[in-house]
């Protein structure tokens, strides 16, 4: 590995288990999250519980392919998109911040693309 | 065929196996209510309904912060104690005090049935509602 790709290596892996946690946890404990669903997307058939499922597989299978590096940049460009929109939809709160915050930094991985240890490599050499 | 989509439908399949084992494994539904009996209860009014059920005229008279009653599948609960306990807050239930269907559609289009456990739990099981004296 090269010197300069470790501060890249880092930062991947540090963020895709941020991404990993949370999705695990919403999994775990649906009931704890459904207070952040906004009242227009829950409808008769899609309850604020199955929205957080959804969100929770979404998050947990990215993360993954970040953790891995497989299709890093796409990975993360998702997900930094999806944290802008929560952290827009959260506004200027605790939380909000923290999740603007977080997208940047996956917005960088993004910039990054794949780093020496990225599964990506392998099938593009 | 680019042999990363196999790594991703793989992920995909652990990710989809994962949640279903984890949710199996925390499914606590129970049809057969396990709520507390109305020994306790806290509505202040509280009226031996158990032969008849509770009419939807009792039950609208418990639509307080002090005296919460809801129906939720043919059973009345008085949840007045959970109230302050409720992570959305509590007017996010109040609207729904003393009512049966508008509780049970609020109460399923945010929870699902992931609550029902909960919310047998926590309530105090006043009775059977009478269905048929709210048709009436």
């Amino acid at each position: 590995m090269k010197p300069h790709d470790l501060p890249k290596v880092i930062l991947r892996i540090a963020l895709s288990l941020v991404f990993i946690y949370f999705g695990l946890q919403q999994v775990i404990s649906p009931d704890s999250w459904t207070s952040f669903i906004p009242h227009f997307l829950t409808t008769s058939f899609l309850s604020a519980n199955n929205l957080v499922m959804m969100n929770a597989f979404g998050e947990l299978v990215l993360g993954l392919m970040l953790l891995f590096g497989i299709y890093t940049r796409f990975s993360s460009i998702l997900l930094s998109i999806h944290l802008i929109l929560i952290s827009f939809s959260l506004g200027l709160s605790p939380i909000g911040v923290r999740d603007f915050g977080l997208a940047i930094a996956t917005f960088v991985v993004f910039l990054n693309g794949p780093d020496s240890y990225c599964l990506d490599n392998k099938f593009t050499r | 065929m680019d042999k990363r989509l196999l790594y991703v439908g793989l992920i995909v399949a652990i990710v989809l196996v994962g949640i279903f084992l984890i949710r199996a494994n925390q499914s606590g539904y129970n049809p057969q209510p396990t709520a507390n009996t109305n020994s306790n209860s806290s509505g202040g009014s509280s009226t031996n309904n158990s032969s008849s059920g509770v009419p939807l005229s009792e039950l609208s008279k418990h639509s307080t912060v002090d005296d919460c009653w809801v129906a939720y599948d043919g059973k009345v609960y008085d949840i007045t104690s959970f109230l302050p306990n409720h992570r959305g807050g509590i007017n996010r239930i109040l609207p729904y005090c003393g009512t049966a269907d508008e509780f049970q559609k609020a109460f399923t289009k945010q929870h699902g049935t992931s609550k029902v456990k909960l919310l047998m739990n926590v309530g105090v099981l006043i009775g059977d509602f009478d269905v048929m004296g709210a048709v009436q």
